[in-house]
């Protein structure tokens, strides 16, 4: 049951755990950008992705972060991906790509839309691999601190920049704790006789509720536990103060952030000027025979 | 029931940095009717060796027995599965297991979600397959028997006190009448007349013939009623004994850090000053008496 890993630490001394997470907030918000961006043709976006994704693979190899915990928590995901599907199949697409009959029953199904759905997938995996990554690497009172300091500029417009720091920074130390209240919970609805892997639908949607319940429960009262305490000892949200971690710039963070955004350059040029690299190299290959 | 472990080794976040070996190489025989006190510091173990019992945690290695279905990790029971008939096999159900077996955990109160106190008591029958008649008489014995009054049947487990949420919680367990009641730290937070009340009622469990393993603090709850006593330290067990032998043992006082309970000290200087009374049968402050009055019969 306790195989739960999205947003957890995972202690190892990797160079990306070294590195300053500001830079590592910033490079995944550029790697999220890059994801979306489209280009020219559809083989072009593919093979864009297949970069992207080994660009991924070897950051995780250096992080010590397994691929296996990557698709552990995609389970979760296939359901969401089946409906988008369906969704893409029944709403009209894009003639352009073209279509087939699905078995000469007159239903036509767009390629656009089976590539859309792909897409989506691809953007999906890589997006939780990058957060997977930041989480993993990060310990969460870091990635406030450096959520605190890029959104300094936002001050001057009044915005509670440091509210919002503590109030991400309660939120992510609370999620091991949730999850170890959910396995608790679990097995002590388990020796209740509660089967959360086999069962009809209705005898599922039973295990969930006997779980939620008493999640949200004790998530509220531990909420209210913690404000308390956070009041007792004097907690003053506009109260001037230093930090105990001061983050550190170097020259491995200006080499990482220099690649990342090379690549955002490059793969931006590549878009905006629609140049198609697989067509290329394919009508290179060709000239060859 | 007996349950059995044969070299039990349990190991939490297996290859991660975070790996934390929890027991290990547990050998223990637990026979039918006995009141098993689990002790040890914090951490040493206890909540994790009890897990087993009703294939919560399944071992790292090794197996637990209980009435012949055993706990396996999925590569060790697959190899088990093979060496038996089908009839066998078809009795290797941890559903089985877990309907034998009751688990109340530590602060068990949170585990309560129905709308009304009645219905979550029967939640745990319904699910072994009662049909809801049976499931409301059970649940209804149940919280006749943890001492929660009919008035409440009908509230909302949520605005009960932090002690009758307790009840409820534990009431929730024993209305599927098992055979060996776990217990991990009943009676934590509880006023001492409310501990009192709890432990007599698995009191009247155990000499109803349930086996009950029960994780605690209290030395006055181990000696009272616990027939064995096993002492865990960092995932090894250091001694398995008769309570009274427990209090002899100072090095495993000193280790444990506890004072032994008042009437065990009297009853041990009485003996040291010449008073013939047998220490095994001291269990409270009234056995105490008895045993000072049986020796002065004796004397005069
Ligand atoms: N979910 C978990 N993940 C990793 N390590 C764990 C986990 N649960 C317990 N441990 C570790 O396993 C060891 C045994 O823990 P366990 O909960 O069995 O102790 P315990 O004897 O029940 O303690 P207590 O008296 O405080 O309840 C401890 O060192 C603990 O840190
Ligand atoms: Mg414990």
């Amino acid at each position: 049951m306790n195989n739960i890993t999205l947003g957890k630490y995972i202690p190892y001394n990797s160079v990306i755990h070294r590195m300053d997470p500001r830079n590592k907030i910033i490079s995944m918000i550029i790697f999220m950008v890059l994801i979306f961006l489209k280009f020219s043709s559809v083989p072009m976006n593919f093979f864009i992705y297949g970069c992207l994704f080994v660009v991924l693979f070897i950051v995780m190899k250096i992080a010590h972060i397994r691929f296996r915990m990557l698709f552990s928590q995609l389970k979760a995901l296939w359901i969401m991906i089946f409906i988008l599907l369906i969704v893409n199949l029944i709403v009209p697409g894009d003639e352009s790509y073209g279509y087939f009959e699905f078995f000469n029953t007159g239903w036509k199904i767009y390629y656009s839309a089976i590539y859309n759905t792909l897409y989506i997938i691809v953007r999906l995996i890589i997006m939780l691999g990058i957060s997977l990554v930041l989480t993993a690497t990060t310990k969460p009172l870091e990635i406030t601190n450096a959520l605190e300091w890029l959104m300094k500029p936002l001050k001057v417009i009044r915005f509670p920049v440091h509210e919002i720091a503590m109030t991400i920074s309660l939120a992510l130390r609370f999620i091991p704790t949730l999850l170890e209240e959910t396995d608790r919970i679990m097995k002590a609805q388990a020796s209740r006789g509660v089967d959360f892997e086999h069962g009809s639908f209705k005898e599922k949607v039973r295990a969930i509720i006997s779980l939620i319940v008493p999640l949200f429960i004790s998530a509220f009262q531990r909420s209210g536990e913690l404000a308390d305490a956070m009041e007792a000892r004097g907690y003053d949200p506009s109260a001037v103060r230093t930090k105990y971690r001061v983050n550190k710039w170097h020259t491995r963070d200006t080499i990482c952030i220099s690649i990342v955004l090379i690549l955002l350059g490059g793969l931006i040029t590549l878009s905006v000027m629609k140049i198609d690299v697989v067509a290329m190299i394919v009508s290179v290959v060709e000239s060859w025979f | 029931m007996p349950i059995k472990f044969s070299h039990l080794n349990y190991v939490y976040s297996k290859d991660t940095p975070l790996e934390t070996a929890a027991l290990h190489d547990i050998n223990l025989d637990i026979i039918d009717g006995s009141f098993v006190c689990l002790v040890g510091h914090t951490g040493s173990g206890k909540s994790t060796l009890i897990q087993h019992i009703n294939a919560l945690l399944t071992p790292t290695s090794g197996s637990v027995d209980v009435n012949g279905i055993k706990v396996m990790n999925k590569k060790d029971k697959k190899g088990f599965l093979k060496s038996l008939s089908k009839e066998e096999r078809k009795h290797q159900n941890i559903k089985e297991i877990r309907k034998n077996v009751g688990l109340v955990f530590q602060f068990p109160e949170y585990q309560l979600f129905e709308e009304t106190v009645l219905k979550d008591v029967s939640f745990g029958p319904k699910n072994f397959g009662f049909s809801d008649e049976e499931a409301i008489k059970k649940a209804k014995e149940s919280l006749k028997l943890v001492g929660i009054d009919e008035s409440l049947y009908d509230k909302s487990p949520f605005e009960l006190s932090g002690g009758q949420r307790r009840r409820v919680a534990i009431a929730g367990i024993i209305s599927l009448n098992p055979d060996i009641l776990i217990l991990d730290e009943p009676t934590a937070g509880l006023d001492p007349q409310g501990s009192n009340e709890m432990m007599e009622l698995f009191n009247i469990l155990y000499k109803n013939g349930t086996t009950i393993i029960m994780v605690t603090h209290d030395m006055d709850i181990v000696i009272k009623y616990a027939t064995d006593v096993i002492v865990l330290k960092k995932g090894d067990i250091i001694l398995e004994c008769k309570p009274h032998s427990l209090f002899l043992n100072d090095e495993i006082l000193k280790e444990l850090c506890v004072e032994e309970p008042k009437p065990i000290s009297f009853a041990k200087d009485l003996i040291k000053n010449g008073m013939k009374i047998s220490l095994e049968n001291v269990k409270d402050t009234d056995t105490l008496i008895e045993e000072i009055c049986k020796a002065r019969v004796k004397y005069e």
